[in-house]
């Protein structure tokens, strides 16, 4: 069971947006499974392509997801998974 | 009363104004940015394309008479399509959206970095690729990025009278046209010139900044261009370079058309390609009434000092005789008289990107 935390930007686009607890195997999974229980949420995180978009930033127990074009990062030792932005500019 | 939609670096306004004074704005995605904004006429439904910078490319439709935007799905490239060779070719931006005649009800097109057309056929709900336009021979070897980049489509013309016929410009490679629906694409730049080039005549790789046709008569095509202001007169087969000599009429990004004259047209010039700020720093929309063959200055009621207002290609519309604008400094300017007379809207807003009136 992994632990995931959004940043809240993201409600202002999902407002139903909450942490969920996720039986996944891997990062690829977990976002399939946030796509289901929201809609449209994939497209936000991830590149058409299916990399992470660039100033989206995805940390594994604090670890930051250096590698953002393999979701293939097994999430069996992971308690927590982190989503969020990094905002900038004005 | 007259109200506008505004794609902007904060949001979507709604503004409305009268005669004399700003009277209300509407704010929908306070903080997101939006590329462009418009009323499709024929629904009166409004589309909001979303530039949301971490998040990605969005498309939104807030439908007539309802309070909530709707997300719909975003255009997206084909698997194996390529910018370039070993460049997979992602949504970059969603450039300009545009409705479909009359008679083609479910029509939408969406002009896009990094070159793509897409066009829906079921009032939006999905978007694909116009093939032929992306397989045109040229785009490969000779579209290229200009202030973005990758090449982009920033215009659509669109025939009420024969939907099959498309015309779009491309910043680089030029104005093109298909006369059957999309299949095949024809290079239309003759007379124009790409003076930064090593050939100026080249057939593609000119810097269209935008292009419109003549509401009154739609085989009159006016062209902003990075190398000056052209004309045609026989629906894009020849053009004809009508900037003004010893004026500010030359470099810029938008050029509006009248609804009823096709030989009158305006456009709100900048010093040059390398100082992209009004003339002298002096606002001023310059129109002509004769087709190009002469202009005047309009600048009652705009700042004549310390001025860097730069209006972008989607930044300026028209109704009738008013006239909106509005500058990536955040000056919102409207004029109800052709532009012998400009007010400030407002001086606050956030940088603009598109302007299009709209019916309430």
């Amino acid at each position: 069971m992994v632990q995931v935390n959004f940043t809240s930007h993201l409600e202002t686009f999902f407002p139903t947006l909450k942490p969920q607890n996720l039986m996944v195997d891997n990062l690829k999974e977990l976002m399939e499974k946030l796509n289901e229980l929201y809609p449209g949420l994939i497209s936000y995180l991830l590149e058409d392509n299916g990399d992470i978009r660039k100033h989206v930033n995805v940390f594994l127990d604090g670890v930051l997801i250096e590698n953002k074009s393999n979701l293939n990062v097994s999430l069996k030792e992971v308690s927590e998974v982190f989503i969020l932005q990094a905002l900038s500019g004005g | 009363m007259y109200v506008a939609i505004l794609g902007t670096r904060k949001g979507v306004l709604k503004v409305s104004f009268d005669s004399t004074k700003l009277v209300n704005i509407e704010e929908s995605f306070g903080g997101s940015t939006f590329s462009y904004a418009f009323q499709d006429g024929r629904t009166q439904n409004i589309w909001a394309c979303g530039d949301l910078g971490h998040w990605g490319q969005k498309l939104y439709v807030l439908k007539k008479g309802e309070s909530n935007w709707v997300e719909k799905t975003v255009p997206k490239y084909p698997e194996n399509e390529w910018i370039k060779e070993g460049k997979p070719a992602v949504m970059k931006y969603l450039w300009v959206m545009v409705a479909g005649a009359k008679s083609t009800p479910n029509h939408l097109y969406i002009g896009t970095e990094p070159g793509g057309l897409f066009e829906s056929t079921d009032g939006g709900e999905n978007f694909f690729l116009v093939k032929g336009l992306w397989d045109h021979p040229s785009r490969l070897k000779d579209w290229m990025g200009g202030g973005k980049d990758n090449p982009g489509i920033h215009s659509i013309i669109i025939d009420e009278k024969n939907p099959l016929k498309i015309s779009v410009g491309i910043s680089c490679a030029g104005f093109f046209r298909t006369i059957d629906g999309g299949k095949n694409w024809r290079a239309m730049n003759k007379g124009v010139t790409a003076d930064y080039m090593p050939n100026p005549n080249i057939e593609v790789g000119q810097d269209t900044h935008f292009v419109t046709s003549s509401p009154s008569n739609t085989k009159v095509l006016w062209q902003q261009n990075h190398c000056g202001i052209f004309r045609s007169v026989d629906d894009g087969e020849n053009w004809v370079k009508i900037s003004q000599i010893n004026g500010p009429a030359n470099f810029g990004f938008p050029i509006t058309v009248d609804e009823k004259d096709e030989n009158v047209a305006y456009v709100v010039p900048l010093a040059a390609d390398q100082n992209r700020a009004p003339v002298n720093n002096a606002l001023c929309v310059s129109k002509t009434e004769d087709g190009g063959k002469s202009w005047k200055e309009l600048r009652k009621g705009l700042p004549q000092k310390y001025c860097y207002d730069v209006v972008l290609r989607h930044g300026m519309d028209i109704q009738g005789s008013a006239l909106i604008m509005g500058s990536t400094t955040g000056n919102l300017y409207a004029s109800i008289d052709a532009g012998e007379n400009w007010f400030l809207l407002s001086s606050t807003l956030p940088p603009i990107y598109s302007v299009r009136f709209m019916k309430e």
